[in-house]
């Protein structure tokens, strides 16, 4: 019956390509139940984006987005000719990859873990709290990382440093330790909602692969090899492009909480958020905030495009779109 | 090969252990923290063993106790029907796209993936839902803008639904000429368990941390206000007491509000009851679906 | 195509709800028919008594035949930027009287065009210039425009060191509580007070110690260009960054972090003056506008039996300025708002209930015409934000709270005719023609300022690099920029 079926299969599937109406028509009822989503996407994501003509005009508050007056690319000045443009470009664009590769190697290590855990019991205990972290908000977790770095009280000074007989570091005022700082927390924050993402994967695929190949003697190091990852590739390249879409954001809270906003450390936390963040505080200037938002998402379309078509050559069925 | 594997799991064990403790003890941080004396804070920082302690932060909590109570309500209650609604909608649209052979499959990904890269910023956003939908100082306000459909969430489960929902079951399936739908709920959903539990999950908590509706959309009507923004609104009126600003004309301060205490006892009580209900979510992530058994 | 479409819809939309907004405001007939003016009150405890309040205060307004009605809208301290931001950009039930305070400045306000003009409410209620003062009405306005009223209330201040009681007697300086000390002779004290008593440390707030050399830096929190001698002699600005006042003022800064006159992490902590309040320090720098108002906030408001020692004269500059009040420009009923702007400067019953809440309810008055707390309550049960007169536009039409100091407003007013004024009041620099080097600036400054002025770094290697950033990044330009600024200003 099994065998039956699959010869039939790619010949009613080739049957069907052929006609575009009647896939149209197969899949109608599919399309009307994803219609409230399309609606949604359109009210809640696509109509606002009428503001982003603002990114070009100085807003007025009493005239609204359409009458305000257009002035070009007045906006986007600020951002560039000081020193901090090449400052927070770099340190967007770098942070970012190392986080994307650090953190997806952390996060499936762990969904790996867990999976091949056997107590069930102790399975659930860890799940539940590698998810604390990320349940903070940032000023808390500023907190936390302050219980560690201050300078007098610190635990890393006063329980590790000074014992060992070395100095202790005023952390706060020097910018070199931060990329190492900020990499850690941002790790420990997410590596367990992440996690989640490719365990739940792991834990949908088919069991009889797994079955299969331990009939055929497979260590767990080969069964990881040649059936979990490849399993997972799709999940992770996914995950992947979408990040590549945020390549020029950044987490504002882990940039300028966690740091606590201190000036000496500006060179390594400076990110275009927190800048523009600075920058806009008191003015509420509407365009020059819009001006910023947009270009980071027109650069973050660019890599999107690009690792979307690379990915597609490779692969037609892991792309994106 | 037993001794192997026990040999394994221990290590296995030891790090997660590890990595838990790390997460963990953070957590016991805050909690100590939360029960520290505010001087002996600020003075001699944060420690396990504090020296003195003090209840201050609880106490000014349950000085609006009434109010948090009702928050909690809300919060719940909007939890609820947001993620609900979240997790249908992502469904349907991401089992749409799920099919290989789909008119208009590229257009219509594009199209959601494109609401991830651009936004038009607070201020349009804001004129669209209230002016046009009219959903402030509302409930509407709290569950619709933003948060009802996200396109991670889509792109998650699509891509869920193309690597773990075998074409095999979905052909057969046709052939004993069960409509698009009947294959949608009876065969794709109970297998993709664990990413429905996983967007579930994102969704709740999204609601359940989010504050900026409420911040947003209840101007006039705060008695509808989440446990976020009862929180929120607790720190900020604690930090802003403190501040010089307000410190040199307000004659009338004769209290005394442990501002970074209250940080931490807000943390605590917003993260309980997460940890309480998690577990119930991860019932869904039990390994054993066996495809071969459903293909039979 | 379908987003074309819904783009026009929604152009619609709004501009159906703009125009409907054209309204002719209603003589003062039927109370029913009556505009409502929304304004914003941030409370700093749980108000449960709003209604109880608008109802007390509408029913007031009906008795006067005000021709309009109220309503407040309460906003938190630290979410006011965005819900302002928000409820000014949109016509529905819009917020149609305001302060910038807290969230913006009147330079902003006026370019974003979210006020409209007031100069012809000067006509109409001419009691306004003798409520606020001629001298003062410049400080609402931009480019001879009136945009906003300022504040009623304190513009000059006195600079004290405010030390423990308890240390000051141990060191044998209680005695000398009013004096004026020099700088020299607080740190002797200092020196003193800290071998007394080493648990405490001195200065909550590093920063503040730049206001003992009298500079008028034009309400910049950057100090981007100050006028030495608080602008009483010249107007001319230079880069304070430059002078020796700014290298002093780090190398003792450098000296008092040695000493352990900071607090631990300094810049770590939040800078205010509750650690002295909590008994973190043992002394700090505060201001008021008089030696017995300065008393009155240390016994109420920091509850520490302090001394206090004269630091400064006094002095009003840009930077004491304050706040002021204006109508929005999405406000539906423009008329009506001024009305009931008005009534905030002018109506001492207006005021009350705004700001103190319901007599007998929220505050009850004794025979001199203090008000107090209602016995057994405190501010966190008494259901409406009592005691924050002070950012509404007239708060000595309210009456003094919980201080014995009747003539409290009065010495007020009086100190602001008193003090040594700068030459530059009412200036308010316009960042926008030099914004981009404004901004980079402004980062320099945060960069590298807290961290010299708190003595976490060393003065000689950070200094130059300091001085020079600050030129890199287009210190000069601004300066140069806010000059011209001023030299029109002042019609030179």
């Amino acid at each position: 019956m099994k065998s039956s079926k699959n010869a039939i299969t790619p010949e009613i599937r080739a049957k069907e390509r052929k006609s575009f109406r009647s896939r149209l028509k197969r899949y109608a009822p599919l399309y009307l139940l994803a219609l409230p989503s399309f609606i949604y996407l359109i009210i809640n994501n696509y109509m606002p984006m009428v503001g982003l003509t603002l990114a070009f005009k100085k807003f007025s508050f009493a005239k609204g987005i359409f009458a305000s007056p257009w002035n070009g690319v007045e906006n986007f000045s600020y951002l560039f000719g000081s020193k901090w443009a090449k400052i927070m470009f770099k340190n967007t664009i770098l942070y970012n990859l190392v986080f994307l590769v650090l953190g997806t190697v952390f996060a499936v290590t762990v969904a790996i873990l867990l999976n091949e855990l056997v107590n069930a019991k102790l399975k659930q205990v860890y799940q539940t709290v590698i998810l604390i972290p990320h349940l903070f908000s940032m000023v808390i977790v500023g907190y936390i990382v302050f219980a560690f770095l201050g300078g007098t009280n610190g635990f890393v000074n006063s329980h590790i440093l000074t014992p060992l007989g070395a100095k202790a570091i005023n952390w706060y005022t020097k910018a070199k330790y931060w990329p190492v700082i900020l990499t850690i927390v941002h790790l420990w924050k997410g590596f367990g909602f992440q996690s989640i993402v490719y365990y739940a994967t792991l834990v949908g695929f088919d069991q009889s692969l797994y079955e299969a190949a331990m009939v055929d003697g497979a260590t767990k190091w080969q069964q990881i090899k040649s059936i979990t990852i490849p399993l997972l590739k799709p999940t992770v390249i996914i995950l992947t492009i979408m990040s590549l879409g945020r390549m020029f954001n950044s987490d504002f809270g882990l940039f300028y909480q966690v740091p606590q906003n201190n000036g000496m450390l500006y060179t390594t936390t400076t990110t275009i958020d927190t800048y523009v963040y600075r920058a806009l505080m008191m003015d509420n200037d509407v365009g020059r905030s819009l001006a910023a938002g947009f270009l980071q998402s027109i650069l973050g379309f660019i890599v999107v495009m690009l690792a979307n078509f690379t990915v597609r050559k490779v692969d037609e069925n892991s792309a994106l779109f | 090969m037993g001794i192997v594997n026990k040999k394994t799991q221990f290590i296995l064990n030891l790090i997660m252990t590890i990595l838990a403790l790390a997460c963990i003890l953070p957590f016991v941080l805050l909690i100590m923290a939360s029960l520290t004396d505010e001087v002996v804070l600020t003075t001699q920082g944060y420690s396990f063993f504090p020296s003195k302690f003090s209840l201050d932060a609880y106490q000014y909590l349950l000085s609006a106790a009434g109010r948090i109570l009702r928050a909690y309500g809300m919060t719940i209650f909007v939890t609820a029907v947001g993620t609900t609604g979240n997790v249908f909608l992502t469904m349907f649209m991401a089992y749409l796209l799920s099919k290989k052979d789909l008119p208009f499959r590229t257009a219509i990904s594009f199209f959601v993936f494109f609401t991830m890269l651009f936004n038009g910023g607070m201020v349009p956003s804001y004129l669209i839902w209230t002016e046009i939908f009219h959903v402030r100082d509302t409930v509407a306000g709290l569950i619709f803008p933003n948060l009802f459909l996200g396109a991670y969430n889509i792109i998650l489960m699509r891509t869920y639904f193309t690597s773990n929902v075998p074409e095999e079951i979905i052909d057969a399936a046709r052939i004993d000429s069960c409509s698009e739908i009947g294959i949608l709920f009876k065969i794709a959903l109970p297998l993709s368990r664990p990413m429905i539990a996983t967007v579930a999950l994102f969704s709740g908590l999204a609601y359940w941390n989010d504050w900026i509706n409420g911040l947003y959309y209840l101007v006039r009507e705060r008695d509808l206000y989440t446990i976020q923004n009862v929180l929120n609104t607790m720190v900020s009126n604690a930090e802003f007491l403190q501040s010089s600003a307000a410190i040199s004309s307000f004659q009338s301060l004769n209290i005394s509000i442990p501002t970074a205490g209250i940080r931490m006892a807000i943390a605590v009580i917003a993260v309980v009851p997460v940890l309480i209900i998690y577990p119930f979510f991860q019932k869904s992530f039990v390994k054993g679906i066996v495809v071969g058994g459903v293909k039979g | 195509m379908k987003k074309r479409l819904l783009s026009v819809v929604l152009a619609g939309a709004m501009a159906v709800s703009m125009l409907g907004g054209i309204n002719v405001m209603a003589e003062a007939g039927d109370p029913a028919d009556w505009p409502t003016v929304s304004f914003p009150i941030l409370p700093v405890v749980e108000v449960t008594d709003e209604e109880a309040v608008e109802q007390a205060l509408n029913d007031y307004l009906v008795s006067i035949d005000a021709g309009v009605k109220a309503d407040a809208v309460l906003i938190d301290f630290g979410s006011v930027s965005q819900v302002m931001t928000l409820m000014l950009s949109s016509t529905e039930e819009p917020i149609d009287v305001f302060t910038y305070n807290f969230f913006s400045n009147l330079t902003s306000v006026v370019k974003n065009e979210q006020v409209i003009p007031l100069d012809d409410m000067l006509e109409t209620y001419p009691d306004l210039k003798d409520v606020i003062g001629e001298d003062y009405l410049p400080l609402g306005q931009l480019n001879g425009t009136q945009y906003a009223f300022p504040v009623v209330g304190s513009y000059a201040t006195i600079w004290f060191y405010a030390m423990r009681r308890d240390v000051a007697e141990d060191i044998g300086v209680a005695d000398r509580s009013g004096e004026k000390i020099t700088m020299d002779e607080l740190k002797e004290m200092l020196a003193a007070a800290k071998e007394a008593h080493p648990e405490y440390s001195y200065f909550p707030v590093g920063l503040d110690l730049v206001n003992v050399q009298d500079y008028e830096f034009l309400a910049d929190n950057d100090w981007m260009g100050g006028i030495p001698k608080n602008a009483t002699e010249s107007t001319e600005i230079i880069n304070y960054y430059e002078t020796d006042d700014f290298e002093n003022l780090c190398r003792q800064a450098a000296e008092f972090a040695e000493a352990g006159y900071f607090m631990n992490d300094p810049l770590n902590q939040t800078h205010d003056k509750s650690h002295y309040k909590n008994g973190v320090t043992g002394g700090t720098l505060h201001n008021a506008f008089s030696y017995e108002s300065a008393m009155d906030d240390l016994k109420t408001t920091y509850t520490q039996d302090s001394v206090l020692f004269q630091l400064t004269d006094l002095t009003a500059n840009c930077s004491a300025s304050g706040s002021g009040w204006c109508v929005s420009s999405v406000s539906q009923n423009p008329d009506a708002a001024k009305k009931f702007l008005h009534l905030l400067y002018t109506d001492e019953n207006v005021m009350r209930f705004i700001a103190q809440g319901i007599e007998g309810q929220h505050y009850v008055v004794d025979e001199n015409g203090c008000s107090w707390y209602p016995e057994g309550k405190s501010m966190t049960d008494l259901g409406w934000s009592t005691g924050a007169a002070w950012y509404f536009p007239n708060q000595t039409l309210t009456l003094p709270f919980n201080t014995t100091n009747v003539n409290i407003y009065k010495d007020m007013i009086a100190a602001n005719e008193e003090a040594r004024h700068s030459q530059c009041i009412g200036f308010i620099f316009d960042s926008e023609p030099v914004y981009d080097q404004y901004v980079a600036v402004d980062s320099v400054v945060k960069e590298y300022r807290d961290a010299l002025l708190y003595g976490q770094v060393d003065v000689d290697d950070i200094l130059p690099m300091f001085r020079e950033e600050l030129v890199d990044a287009g210190i000069e330009e601004v300066i140069a920029e806010k000059q011209a600024q001023l030299d029109a200003f002042l019609g030179k």
